[in-house]
């Protein structure tokens, strides 16, 4: 890929065309001013004590020691774990075996496909209270089918303790974001030759092994992509939270999406903050390594 | 012709994994239909059974709900329009000149998908006071631009990739400058890349809720308004169930309707080319 543009342009143009700065320049212009540079000045910022309105006080690295002994950053972090890991791993077994299921079978999956996708087109706010009216402990559904089955006993104020409160937005989010993990394992298991299926079907295997010896070596690039885009999306997670707990209760639900608002805009410990938010962006950054290796190869 | 053969036994496990998908947005559908004093025993008791839009009459009034969603509305295609003409201006100049940085202005933007928004938030809000933007959809508009260049000026650049090449090199031949190419030749025929890239660019703008929350102080779009409804406090299910349907429908029509103009897209702007 590299090579070839390489090649188009050594053919197309001898010489550097600086008509181009013309082209790249709004762009260039708008991402420089509102987001390179403002990360900079986050890295800044987490320098400073700060609370927006009185003078910056200088304090080197203050504030990333007071995050290492405050216990609620600690908490956040494993909180952060927690989230990301479980639905990471929930978004894309679910979305991959829907994927398979409609790629196994010879009938029409539009419907299905459409829903479970569509479903990726709510915003976190809404997908939030829509949960959160699931999750009702008086209304909700969740309590009625456990009554409905004889398991009465089971019923729970389900957003009242932290780590179950915290599965529950772990619920709602795999719920709406299983729709991408899904399409993208779809395309690349339609676009296998069918002569791969045909052969297959010949030689007499069944679904199974037409899933792990077909199918999933050959949409391993697609899972990938999968797997960074939810990974990345879970660690820089925000709104669900907000929408449903407010990092509560007791900041059971705190991922660090999350505490660095609080701390920043209700707390109003911007340095703080800003510290924080560094620490979450090395975090996503360690992860992202290997995509952007690959990204980068490809420009 | 195809001799595939397929099993059938994974329509019955669908159709039980898509109705357990939609029922959570069917009850608060039948939620929002329906007075409180009813659904407070459980939507599906159907007896009585009082289906009216009473409640969207009351919410929509009550938090001036038209007003944010003229305000979702210009916020997203504020963010939308100069997404589709900045990236489709770099995506060019990056695939057909040369010239000094760019593959440092490339590598910049290719890898900036791994900043969190979170990180723009202190910096901005200081930006934006120091401009006096605060409460100008500019101050959510602009961010919105900004990140999507990281997948947006990609996707439009492997679109280019694929462009006939005949077409450019008898522009050139005809004395074309390249704005002219741009405009003449290679607008009018991507229309896939502009309608992708539009269409998602419009969602996430719709649906963001970080930047209109801490950057608008009056003129707020639906999210925050739902974020606000549903309060500190014990929520008012009436007046929640029916602004949810109201910040979904939206988004909701564009994907059931346009999902195969941006389908392919979202899984291909992840890392492809």
């Amino acid at each position: 890929m590299r090579s070839a543009t390489a090649t188009r342009l050594s053919r197309r143009l001898s010489k550097y065309d600086w008509n181009a700065y013309l082209f790249i320049g709004p762009a260039l212009i708008i991402f420089l001013l509102v987001t390179l540079y403002p990360v900079i000045d986050s890295f800044r910022i987490s320098f400073y004590d700060w609370d927006g309105l009185n003078p910056m006080e200088y304090v080197g690295l203050g504030n990333y020691r007071a995050m290492f002994e405050d216990e609620y950053f600690i908490n956040s972090l494993k909180i952060t774990l927690i989230w990301t890991v479980t639905t990471t791993v929930c978004t894309l077994l679910l979305g991959s075996a829907i994927a398979v299921l409609c790629g196994l079978t010879k009938r029409n999956t539009t419907f299905f496909r459409t829903v479970i996708y569509a479903c990726f087109g709510i915003s976190a706010a809404a997908t939030g209270m829509i949960w959160l009216g699931f999750y009702q402990p008086q209304f909700g559904m969740l309590n009625a089918i456990l009554r409905g089955v004889g398991l009465s006993s089971l019923q729970r104020s389900w957003m009242g303790v932290p780590l179950r409160a915290l599965f529950c937005i772990i619920v709602a989010s795999v719920w709406q974001s299983t729709g991408f993990a899904m399409i993208t394992m779809y395309g690349a298991i339609k676009a296998i030759p069918g002569a791969l299926f045909e052969a297959g079907y010949i030689d007499g295997v069944n679904s199974w092994q037409i899933t792990r010896y077909i199918m999933l070596p050959l949409s391993m690039n697609a899972f990938k992509i999968a797997f960074f885009i939810t990974v990345l999306g879970s660690l820089k997670a925000f709104a669900l939270v907000l929408a449903m707990t407010q990092g509560g209760p007791m900041r059971g639900t705190e991922i660090l999406g999350y505490y660095m608002y609080r701390e920043s805009f209700r707390h109003f410990r911007l340095g703080y903050g800003a510290a924080v938010v560094i620490a979450l962006f090395l975090s996503v950054l360690v992860v992202a390594v290997p995509l952007m290796v690959e990204r980068s190869k490809k420009a | 012709m195809s001799l595939r053969k397929g099993v059938s036994w994974p329509i019955p496990v669908l159709t039980v994994v898509t109705v357990i998908w939609i029922i959570p947005v069917f009850a608060v559908i039948m939620m929002s239909l329906r007075p409180a004093t009813e659904f407070m025993r459980g939507w599906w008791i159907l007896k009585p059974l009082t289906i009216n839009l009473h409640n969207y009459i009351t919410v929509w009034t009550k938090f001036q709900l038209g007003r944010a969603t003229l305000t979702s509305f210009e916020i997203s295609i504020g963010s939308t329009v100069p997404t589709i003409a900045f990236c489709s201006l770099a995506a060019y100049a990056f695939e057909f000149l040369d010239f000094p940085g760019r593959r440092l202005f490339l590598l910049l933007f290719v890898n900036a998908f791994i900043l969190p928004m979170q990180i723009l938030l202190i910096p901005l809000l200081i930006m934006w006071r120091q401009f006096h933007l605060t409460n100008n959809l500019l101050a959510v508009v602009l961010p919105n631009v900004a990140l999507s260049f990281t997948w947006t000026i990609i996707y439009f650049k492997a679109f280019l990739f694929g462009f006939p090449n005949d077409l450019i090199d008898a522009a050139k031949i005809d004395g074309c400058k390249h704005f002219r190419i741009y405009w003449n030749i290679v607008m009018p025929n991507s229309f896939a890349p502009v309608a992708s890239i539009g269409i998602l660019q419009f969602l996430f703008s719709w649906n963001g809720l970080l930047f209109p929350l801490l950057f608008l102080r009056k003129d707020f779009p639906l999210t925050v308004a739902l974020i606000r409804i549903r309060g500190q406090y014990e929520p008012n299910w009436e007046y929640l169930t029916a602004a949810t349907i109201i910040v979904i429908i939206v988004p909701l029509l564009v994907y059931v309707l346009l999902q195969r103009y941006f389908a392919e897209g979202l899984s291909r702007s992840g890392s492809e080319k």
